[in-house]
């Protein structure tokens, strides 16, 4: 057995306190955030500042855009009109607006050669296909939003360019955020307004080094209304998702979800139209039917937000009991087929900042993890809680909130995916993570007590560092099967510590988004290496098995051993009598799989630069010959 | 904030091995293509943010004390701007958030892989952000995670391996 087989374990112990809890918590939720310098006292000479969710104030959620004029992909050959840009914008918006649960509205109200140089905090809403030199994603979506609770006054001029943005409503007789004056920019009636209220915000298009399309289509142009229906998401506050595979029938994702492949058209089409989990979040944050009158009274076509959904409400911890920030907990509605509905993310993070000059500070855990609390607004339905870390597989705390990036500092272990189990049974060592407990949301009711403990885990990894996305085999091939050895020794060291064997998780990867990455089957069995090197596994009578295995994209698919006590029970015995035998994982890749425009079947991670010695693949059927890669496959465990 | 996910292809040792973004700037980035898109790779710590006006935009200006050069030659003090951060208007306080860009505090240290702007000893990070990875002490040690290792938890000592490897040396 190599040597660079790693033991890791899940759960970090608690840091020493010194601050004690100030302040209530707001639910992270799928929200981008800022800073809420409002602040409460901390300890002498220092407040609390906490982190908030950045929004629309009802009176300002009829939010009106300005098209700048610039064409995309202006100037050349393949340049696209103005109303041609305008259409397909006003569509990406509509996406948003026909949500009947949510009030938000967004519209472009005006077409302007604005000629302001880069957008910028002015109160105009721009939407523009202007972009710094330096810009290098697709499209953004900035906002400015006020970072502490504030008055506005009648004649405040906020962003500093000599022109009042606050008017008197009793004077005008109206009371929302619009061009008051008609001089080019919003106004904002006089009143109060609370720290993440949203004051600007523009979507810029990089016009330098994207060609732009109308269309969805395997080309790599990029689709505008597609790419502008994500970033009208961020317009109304939403974060980054990591949902990018919806179920065993859809293998795409949220249109929150961060990248896109921009040369698979299915993929740019899901992304143009809402997944639940982003009408989920703009319902939330905007109910509809929460006031008599206004924006959010239910009007033609409207339903009550508390009349469609309800909330799953709990918290998660880790081992040691200290709440997580910034983990990932998902809805999973059991049906036929089982399918991610909403993703919600834990806890809020608070740090202290010095009176004297506002220098932010970090704090200790115990105070800056005020908990980890989560909501889920779902729709009526039968669920399973999923449990899982934002570790950059498939997306990184960083590029989704503040809350999950500054969580994650202080909960910075990746733990494994796991259910919320029922009753006792959900706790620190759990041998049957996959089990999850079935919750049944009824439309008006919240459940609450969701409470989820990540397992204790220990991990043999037959891998280093994964340096490729995924193996797929030469061309032509039949019959193909990866395997990984877990040799004898360490597993039974393993086991005599009194863990338990739960799982094996497979980092696996489909080259077209739109695809599902399913494979024929993956299963734990027994087996040895010949003198030749091969390995002669037992395929034909696993320990455990799952046909027709539903994986993950660019993600850890757990593949949960159930009866997991008795496997470690029974091959504990047996791995004794024989130290020559071993377990194996094995994958097996479908001849049939579904494709996309690439072309090729999910793909398993590799780490080419490692000892190798552990990795088997077999082709056409034939034996497993040993294969200088390591396949990206760990065998999982729980225990004290 | 919305980037591309483009998938190139090479052949290895028998088996088709697939890296899932191509080396330009605007797309999902794995380790070997920030490390090549990178003219500078190093480890610092935050001294102090300042945020400047670019026309009416904010952006962040870190100065970074540098701990390590992983890759390339810089003083011993750079500035690094990212796009965003907090606007003093008279008493109105108020921030721009970018998505997909979070916040940098005083004293947090972080891997940095940088590419040069016009300014004498300014960078910006690679791939918007993604080439940004957080340096955290777990069990006494310096490590990593995120999307550049996969999900991976790496001791800082390990990240540096693997950028040493994919640069070739």
């Amino acid at each position: 057995m190599k040597k660079n087989n790693k033991l890791s374990q899940a759960g970090i112990g608690a840091a020493a306190a010194v601050l004690m809890g100030l302040s209530g918590a707001s639910v992270a939720g799928g929200y981008l955030d800022t800073f809420n310098f409002t602040g409460q006292p901390a300890f002498e000479g220092f407040n609390t500042v906490e982190l908030t969710p950045i929004f629309w104030d009802k009176r300002c959620a009829n939010v009106e855009y300005t098209l700048d004029t610039i064409l995309p992909n202006e100037g050349t050959d393949i340049e696209i009109d103005l109303e041609s840009t305008r259409t397909a914008l006003q569509s990406a918006l509509n996406s948003w607006n026909v949500i009947t649960t949510s009030f938000i509205n967004m519209n472009i109200t005006k077409v302007e050669t604005l000629g302001n140089g880069n957008r910028g905090f002015d109160f105009i809403n721009e939407l523009t296909f202007e972009t710094p030199e330096t810009f290098t994603a697709l499209a953004s979506s900035p906002s400015t939003s006020l970072q502490a609770d504030t008055q506005f006054n009648v004649g405040d001029d906020i962003d500093g360019d000599g022109d009042s943005d606050v008017y008197d409503p009793d004077v005008e007789g109206v009371n929302v955020c619009t061009d008051i004056d008609n001089d080019g920019d919003i106004e904002f009636p006089a009143g109060f307004y609370l720290a993440g209220t949203i004051l600007d915000n523009d979507v810029q298009f990089n016009n330098r080094t994207v060609a732009w399309s109308l269309e969805a289509s395997d080309e790599t142009t990029a689709d505008i209304e597609a790419i502008a229906v994500h970033e009208f998401g961020h317009s109304h506050g939403l974060s980054h998702a990591s949902i990018n595979v919806i179920s065993g029938a859809d293998g795409t994702g949220s249109t929150m979800f961060p990248f896109i492949d921009t040369g698979d058209a299915a993929a740019e089409l899901a992304t143009r139209t809402l997944h639940e989990d982003d009408i989920s979040w703009s319902s939330y944050a905007y109910q509809e039917g929460t006031d008599d009158t206004g924006i959010a009274a239910l009007q033609e076509d409207d339903e009550a937000f508390d009349e469609v959904y309800a909330l799953l409400k709990g918290n998660i911890t880790k081992p040691d009991g200290l709440p997580i920030a910034g983990a990932s907990l998902q809805a999973v509605e059991l049906g036929r087929l089982d399918t991610v509905q909403v993703e919600a993310l834990s806890g809020s993070v608070r740090f202290v900042e010095r009176i004297a000059d506002g220098a932010l500070f970090f704090a200790n855990e115990e105070f800056a993890v005020a908990d980890g609390d989560f909501e889920i607004p779902v729709k009526q339905g039968r669920y399973r809680i999923l449990a899982q870390a934002l570790d950059g597989s498939p997306v990184a705390a960083s590029r989704v909130s503040s809350t999950a990036s500054f969580g994650n500092r202080y909960s910075p272990d990746t733990f494994p995916e796991e259910y919320l189990s029922r009753g006792r049974q959900e706790g620190s060592v759990e041998v049957d993570p996959g089990r999850g407990r079935m919750v049944y949301a009824r439309s008006g009711n919240d459940v609450e007590g969701l409470n989820v403990v990540i397992n204790n885990e220990r991990v043999l990894s037959s891998y280093d560092a994964v340096e490729f996305g995924g193996t797929s085999a030469v061309f032509g091939a039949t019959d193909v099967v990866y395997a990984t050895r877990f040799a004898n020794a360490d597993v039974l060291d393993l086991l005599a510590t009194g863990a338990s064997i739960t799982s094996a998780s497979i980092l696996t990867n489909v080259f077209d988004e739109s695809v599902v990455p399913r494979f024929k089957r993956v299963a734990l069995a027994t087996g040895k290496v010949d003198e030749n090197g091969v390995a002669q596994i037992n395929t034909q009578r696993p320990i455990r098995q799952q046909l027709d295995f539903i994986a993950q994209d660019a993600d850890d698919t757990p593949f949960f051993f159930r009866g997991a006590r008795s496997v470690g029970r029974v091959y504990q015995a047996l791995l004794r009598r024989d130290p020559e035998l071993d377990l194996f994982v094995i994958v097996e890749v479908d001849d049939n799989f579904e494709t996309g425009p690439g072309g090729l079947p999910p793909l398993v991670a590799v780490d080419t630069n490692s000892e190798f010695g552990d990795s088997f693949l077999s082709l056409n059927g034939e034996g497993f010959a040993p294969i200088n890669l390591n396949f990206a496959i760990q065998l999982r465990f729980t225990g004290e | 904030m919305l980037t591309k996910m483009i998938k190139t292809s090479c052949l290895l040792a028998g088996v088709l091995a697939m890296s899932f973004a191509n080396a330009t700037t605007d797309e999902q980035m794995d380790l070997a293509e920030v490390t090549e898109a990178s003219t500078v790779i190093v480890t610092g710590e935050v001294l102090d943010s300042v945020t400047v006006m670019e026309g009416n935009a904010p952006l962040t200006k870190l100065t970074i004390s540098i701990e390590e050069r992983i890759k390339g030659n810089t003083p011993q003090t750079i500035t690094v701007v990212i796009p965003g951060g907090t606007m003093n208007k008279g008493r109105f306080l108020v921030g721009e958030v970018v998505p997909g860009v979070t916040p940098v505090l005083s004293s947090q240290k972080n891997l940095y892989f940088l590419s040069p702007l016009a300014a004498k000893d300014e960078f910006q990070v690679v791939g918007f952000n993604q080439g940004q990875a957080s340096i955290t002490m777990v069990n006494g040690e310096e490590s990593i995670n995120g999307t550049l290792t996969n999900g991976e938890r790496y001791s800082l000592t390990e990240m540096k391996a693997k950028i040493h490897a994919a640069q070739g040396l």
